[in-house]
């Protein structure tokens, strides 16, 4: 019987809605109203804020140091050009130097890149033309279909690593010399590691097992359009060839827009006169020219580029938070004017 | 035997044809049998079946194509597992549900058809499963036990053939019906032989949903029984106070009412939902543009720069090698391929989150405390999930009075009896008219056993009069206990009235404190008790009730004295009545103009002797057009017209019918709202301007009020072109608008209308600015039904329109429920504006139907209102929450919503857009691939989702206080076009920043 009632009145109860926050829609809520008396001061505050902000940004940026040298049409000890000569024969050795100035000292650690343009490593083809399970070194006799038509070459041997991306991977050879005076030049000790994320070299790039690379890769071949052997890349340590060659795995970074750089050396501050850097003067950059651009309109460039806390040169950010913050600010005095001025009268 | 050679033609096309117990006769026609199957799928059939139908739904389909274009690689810019892991999610979750759901409804369905049931076989009464039962079978039918399809009935246990039924699972309604046998097969009684050997021949109508509505014939023993729905039991009923009844299957299974009634409804659209189906179209018209600029700048960069670039990235081997050709079938891969990557900006996973929202906000609806009606502890329900937004643009609300406005609790209050007026309480002293309030004391019917308490009346000299016999007070007093449908019920000792309208038990009640207790009710007679004494009369016939006849009417035999007593509206019962005493005539209606003007319902008693020959010659028609297979209501309605003449009056009484609490004052604060109010009533003229007086539609500072009651065409043009002038030279005294309105003769049709909308937009602008607009009055116009006739006509619509739209307040009284269907048609085709119907009754459920958004309250009078209608409240004075508060946020809400939805697909698309400059068209994503395919599913669907959800703009008590914040809703003002282009011009510039 009382259980009976129970239920009954449980049913009588729960027709009726529950009061609680949520069911009520009175859940806490901040809805700021817009006012003189709090849109002014935001605005300053605003402004305030961000003019210092974007000094320092474009401080910090203008502390970069770069220099900036397109070798793309750099012709031989021949008066020839090398891009003309590289296309007639693919393989023809061309070599040529270029002089270029640094006008200060690029202090702190200096880095060297390679620029391209026109370089479309973000197209969709050429991004998907790559086997990541074959560059964790689990080689296939098939690579993925995704390499195609650079997956197995004209021998039927399969290609390691396979892909339009490995294929194309940039083959310029850059050395620069520093000219301390007329007779006395001193080539500049350039790292080969170290420029790759450690992520990408530690976890997406993994050499094939086996005794030595050579083996690991045989039955493999090679790119078509690479010279050198996979095991190879770098004759002077072991340990950064093959998949985890770094200049490998810089390039199969893909850029995403067509007009890009990336990190090729690292100035070895070691060794006694660059450590500190680099000093200003004059330096020949020597180029052994083997990478074609000039067919699709691209150029080249070497790049030497200090850093700052805040990574490269990029004016942009620093340049936008003082726009934004005068903006703020003017407007501010604006709006504070007319409220001064016609505020009370509108009231 | 004519019968019989047309019989094997196909009968099932107009009637059916059964004969009763035998089954192999029966069975030529292939009835269907009482198995059903409301399941979809079979264990076999699901996967097919299921995955077709979740294929028609546009958005699956629309992801499958996707998935077949990712799996041709040379176009795939995504992995189609992208694509496919949400779409094989958004199917498996679906298709669990629908399984559960079928499996819910096989568990149902064979409960329902194993179900037992008693049904005769060869005259021995034998146990059946319901699924075995079969049409022409005789079944026996227990107390308090579902019927198990639709029956006639042969023999009940109760005395003469009477059964009670529930029909709870048909229409809602919890009161006790009441079926009746034939009075020939009655005698049948439990006999399992006899009825075994039962052989009629049923004639009757083909399966339909009309609930209460059947038409037949019974072949039996060579003599012809109308048969209609008194006889017949539904399907789906309870048998409820009956010891057991016969009946024959008449319809079985899926024929069966019930069965027919569980169809679709109409489905209702929002204009939110035809606006973005219409941006939706664009959108995509907009994609493929998008997809066709690409596929023509990615076939001049393979051109211009791709040719040259093929050191690097050569073309796929499928491509010819020639420049021109290659960069062509290219760029033409291409197309399909931004078809892919751009697809987010097609918003189809908007439809999963608009229902999402819409369903929450029906929650929160639900949960509302503030509609939350005490009384009844019932709270305010949406019944359709699909339409919160449109309640924020309510711009015409058609009310039904009895019920909605008004609490349809109805209280004898006074009457009219032989030119007396009963009821007031004069003042001795000043011999004035005493207000009556609480403590005014009521008069003692204790000397009555028979006496209810709650029951109060004042004016002493009627009960004098009653006491005194009076031989006028007697007779009415007698039409009231004996002129009636209601059903007497013995509860725990105490007499108690079931009674079809809450205006019948209120007389009837009246009756009974006064001493004339109606006791006893069978098919054939009626038993009252008069002053402790019983009286018997034999119950010859019963003229029913109907909208149009407005009246009821019973033949009553007693000591050999015929006499038929009436009752109805008064216009109806004064025109049939004997053409002398026409003083008395003048003074009740008199009387009659009081009660109305106090607000009063009031219907006229009238009685007629009729002489023996007369009546059985009246009978014998009656019987034939009872007979009749083909419009036998009409046939009907003329008989009666036959018989219903020549009466004599005896009284008028008035039934006082309370307005609801806060009427007045929610129909204040939505006009204020800029809704438009227009009361469609049954009452007659007068009760209804009362009632508009009493609630605020007319109020006294209006400039005119206008009354339509003209009979003929022409009357109706005349009078409402006259209101047309007047309305105009008062817009003209006004100033502003109307001026240029009047200027411009209306010369055709498109330019009436378009004066009008313009009208009506400085109207709202003029709302807007000035408050005292308000105060200025304004015009009222009521209109008659039979006026309403004429002006519904398609040639006046316009006229009709112009005026009723230039009114503050429009009051139609006297209109039938077709009729209010018809005004609220009128408005929906020719303002294009979103209209509400709001009722309780049967007669409300048409225009419920043909409204935008239906309300009903569940109230007194069953629920067919609400069962029709899309939400349901149990006040009035809900509504005001309801439009003002859950309207304006829902719409704001699902507005601010789209805005955001499209805002972010078009931001985040359009990157890709913009990155096509950089990647050669390639059609290179920018983000990863995953983030992309679950961009709508999870990174974004909850900020959108909790905005459509609970954002508010203003809090609820704000936007009670200020209902001019309603107003936006009206010119569709926070989602249109223009603020969809907004939104994706604003996410453009986002993408473009990005």
């Amino acid at each position: 019987m009382a259980s009976s009632s129970e239920v009954l009145e449980g049913t009588i109860k729960s027709k009726r809605p529950s009061d609680s926050a949520f069911k009520q829609q009175r859940l806490p809520a901040w809805q700021p109203i817009l006012t003189a008396g709090t849109v002014l001061p935001t605005f300053f505050v605003i402004g305030i804020a961000f003019i210092p902000v974007g000094i320092g940004l474009l401080y910090f940026s203008d502390e970069v140091k770069e220099v900036t040298v397109d070798y793309t049409d750099c012709k031989n000890q021949n008066d020839v050009r090398c891009s003309e000569v590289i296309s007639q024969n693919k393989d023809a050795v061309c070599n040529c130097t270029i002089p270029f100035e640094l006008q200060q000292d690029f202090t702190g650690k200096v880095y060297m890149y390679y620029g391209l343009t026109n370089f479309y490593q973000n197209h969709r083809r050429y991004v998907k033309s790559r086997d990541d399970n074959q560059l964790l070194g689990r080689l296939d006799s098939e690579p993925s279909s995704d390499c195609a038509p650079f997956d197995v070459n004209d021998k039927r041997e399969p290609i390691a690593p396979c892909g339009a991306i490995a294929n194309s991977l940039f083959s310029d050879e850059l050395s620069i010399e520093f000219i301390e005076s007329k007779n006395h030049k001193v080539s500049v000790p350039l790292l080969k590691t170290g420029i790759a994320w450690p992520s990408d070299k530690e976890i997406k790039f993994r050499n094939p097992p086996g005794n030595s690379l050579s083996q690991a890769f045989k039955g493999y071949a090679k790119p078509d359009s690479w010279k050198k052997n996979i095991w190879e890349l770098d004759p002077n340590n072991t340990a950064n060839n093959g998949f985890q060659n770094e200049d490998l795995i810089v390039w199969m970074r893909t850029a995403a827009l067509p007009t890009f750089r990336k990190l090729y050396r690292r100035i070895d501050h070691s060794i006694a006169g660059f450590t500190e850097g680099l000093p200003k003067g004059n330096y020949t950059l020597f180029v052994d020219y083997s990478y074609m651009v000039t067919k699709f309109e691209g150029t080249k460039r070497m790049i030497l580029s200090t850093t700052s806390l805040l990574g490269g040169k990029n004016p942009f950010l620093g340049i936008a938070y003082i726009v934004v913050g005068c903006v703020c600010l003017l407007l501010g005095i604006i709006f504070l004017f007319i409220h001064v001025k016609c505020g009370k009268r509108c009231c | 035997m004519a019968k019989s050679a047309h019989r094997k033609a196909h009968p099932q096309d107009t009637e059916r044809r059964i004969r009763a117990n035998d089954r192999a006769y029966n069975s030529q026609f292939n009835y269907a049998s009482n198995y059903i199957k409301t399941s979809k799928y079979s264990v076999l059939t699901f996967l097919p079946l299921n995955l077709f139908e979740q294929f028609q739904r546009l958005a699956n389909f629309y992801f499958l194509c996707l998935l077949v274009l990712q799996v041709i690689p040379a176009i795939s810019s995504l992995t189609p597992i992208t694509t496919a892991v949400p779409l094989i999610g958004v199917l498996a979750l679906t298709a669990v549900k629908d399984a559960y759901d079928d499996f819910q409804r096989h568990m149902s369905d064979s409960q329902v058809n194993n179900r037992r049931s008693k049904a005769l076989r060869d005259g021995r009464l034998v146990e059946e499963k319901w699924a075995e039962v079969q049409v022409g079978d005789v079944i026996r039918m227990e107390n308090d036990q579902f019927v198990a399809a639709d029956v006639l009935l042969l023999s009940t246990s109760e005395p003469n053939g009477l059964c009670f039924i529930e029909t709870a699972e048909l229409d809602g309604e919890t009161n006790l019906k009441c079926r009746q046998c034939l009075v020939e097969t009655a005698e049948m009684s439990q006999d399992d032989s006899l009825i075994g050997a039962f052989n009629g021949e049923i004639v009757c109508e083909t399966p339909n949903n009309l609930l209460n509505k059947f038409e037949g014939t019974l072949d039996w023993k060579g003599k012809r029984f109308p048969l209609d729905n008194d006889r017949v039991v539904l399907r789906g009923c309870i048998l409820r106070n009956t010891h057991w009844c016969y009946g024959v299957v008449i319809f079985a299974g899926k024929d069966t009412k019930l069965m027919q009634n569980s169809g679709k409804t109409k489905f209702k659209r929002t204009s939110i939902d035809r606006l973005l189906n219409f941006i939706i179209i664009g959108i995509v018209f907009f994609l493929l543009s998008m997809c066709l600029f690409c596929m023509i700048a990615c076939g001049i960069w393979e051109t211009i720069t791709g040719v040259n670039f093929q050191e690097y990235l050569p073309w796929d081997s499928l491509v010819p090698t020639e420049p021109l050709s290659g960069a062509t079938v290219i760029a033409f891969l291409v197309f399909f391929s931004y078809a892919i990557v751009l697809n987010t900006v097609v918003p189809i996973s908007l439809y999963v989150s608009v229902e999402v929202i819409r369903f929450a906000q029906s929650f929160l609806i639900n949960w509302d405390e503030k509609m939350n009606y005490e009384k009844t502890n019932t709270s305010a329900k949406a019944r359709t999930t699909t339409l919160n937004e449109e309640l924020g643009q309510i711009e015409y609300i058609f009310s039904d009075k009895t019920g909605t406005l008004t609490q349809n609790i109805m209280t004898f209050n006074k009457c009219s009896i032989s030119c007396k007026c009963y009821g007031d309480l004069i003042d001795e002293a000043t011999n004035e008219v005493m207000e009556i309030t609480e403590n005014t004391p009521a008069l003692d019917f204790s000397w009555n056993e028979n006496y209810e308490p709650e029951f109060r009346f004042y004016d002493s000299s009627l009960l004098d009069a009653v006491r005194g016999n009076n031989r006028d007070v007697h007779s009415f007093f007698r039409v009231l206990a004996l002129c009636h449908t209601v059903m007497p019920e013995e509860r725990n000792g105490k007499l108690e009235y079931q009674a079809q309208s809450p205006d019948e038990a209120a007389l009837v009640s009246a009756a009974r404190n006064f001493g004339f207790v109606f006791k006893e009710r069978s098919p054939n007679s009626i038993t009252i008790e008069v002053m402790g004494k019983r009286e018997v009369y034999e119950l010859l016939c019963i003229l029913d009730f109907n909208n149009v006849r407005k009246r009821m009417s019973v033949i009553l035999r007693r000591n050999g004295k015929l006499r038929l007593y009436c009752k109805g509206a008064d216009n109806v019962i004064y025109e049939r009545l004997k053409a002398d005493s026409s003083e008395v005539k003048a003074k009740t209606q008199e009387h009659l103009n009081k009660f109305a003007g106090e607000g009063l319902r009031t219907l006229c008693l009238a009685v007629r002797d009729l002489d023996e020959v007369f009546f059985s010659d009246w009978k014998h028609r009656h019987q034939e057009a009872a007979l009749a297979m083909d419009s036998r209501d009409d046939k009907l309605d003329a008989i009666y017209e036959e018989i219903e003449r020549d009466m004599t009056l005896i009284g008028v009484t008035a039934i006082e019918d309370k307005l609801q609490d806060g009427v007045p004052q929610t129909i204040a604060n939505l006009a204020l709202a800029g809704i438009k109010i227009w009361v469609l009533t049954g009452d007659k003229q007068e009760t209804a301007i009362n009632i508009g007086y009493s609630c605020q539609l007319l109020t006294d500072e209006m400039a005119d009020i206008f009354i339509v009651d003209g009979h003929t065409y022409d009357d109706v043009e005349a009078q409402l072109g006259k209101f047309r002038e007047a309305v105009r030279s008062a817009g003209l005294g006004h100033g502003g608008a109307p001026t240029a309105a009047a200027a411009s003769a209306p010369t055709s049709v498109s330019i009436v209308t378009f004066r009008w909308d313009q009208h009506s937009e400085s109207e709202y602008q003029r709302g807007l600015s000035v408050e005292e607009s308000d105060t200025t009055g304004g015009f009222a116009i009521v209109i008659n039904g039979h006026s309403l006739v004429h002006a519904l006509h398609p040639q006046m619509e316009k006229l009709f329109l112009e005026v009723s739209s230039q009114c503050k307040s429009v009051i139609c009284c006297r209109v039938t429920p077709l009729q209010k269907a018809m005004v609220v048609e009128l408005i929906k085709k020719n303002k294009k504006a979103v209209t509400l119907a709001i009722g309780d009754g049967a007669n409300d459920v048409s225009m419920i139907k043909a409204a935008h958004i239906g309300v009903g309250i569940s109230g007194q009078e069953g629920m067919q209102a609400v069962l029709a209608s899309d939400y349901s409240i149990a006040q009035f004075r809900f509504l005001e929450r309801l439009l003002l508060v859950h309207g304006r946020w829902s719409y704001y809400r699902m507005c601010k919503f789209l805005r955001y939805f499209f805002y972010k697909n078009f931001a985040f698309t359009l990157c890709h857009f913009w990155f096509a400059f950089f990647c050669g068209f390639s059609a290179q994503t920018v983000f990863d691939p995953m983030f992309i395919s679950v961009y709508n599913l999870f990174y974004t669907s909850l900020p959108v989702l909790a905005l459509g959800i609970f954002d508010q703009d203003v809090s609820d008590r704000y936007s009670l206080c200020y209902p001019k914040l309603y107003t936006p809703g009206h010119c569709n003002l926070l989602f249109n076009k223009r603020e969809f282009l907004r939104s994706a011009l604003h996410g453009f510039f986002t993408s473009c920043v990005l």
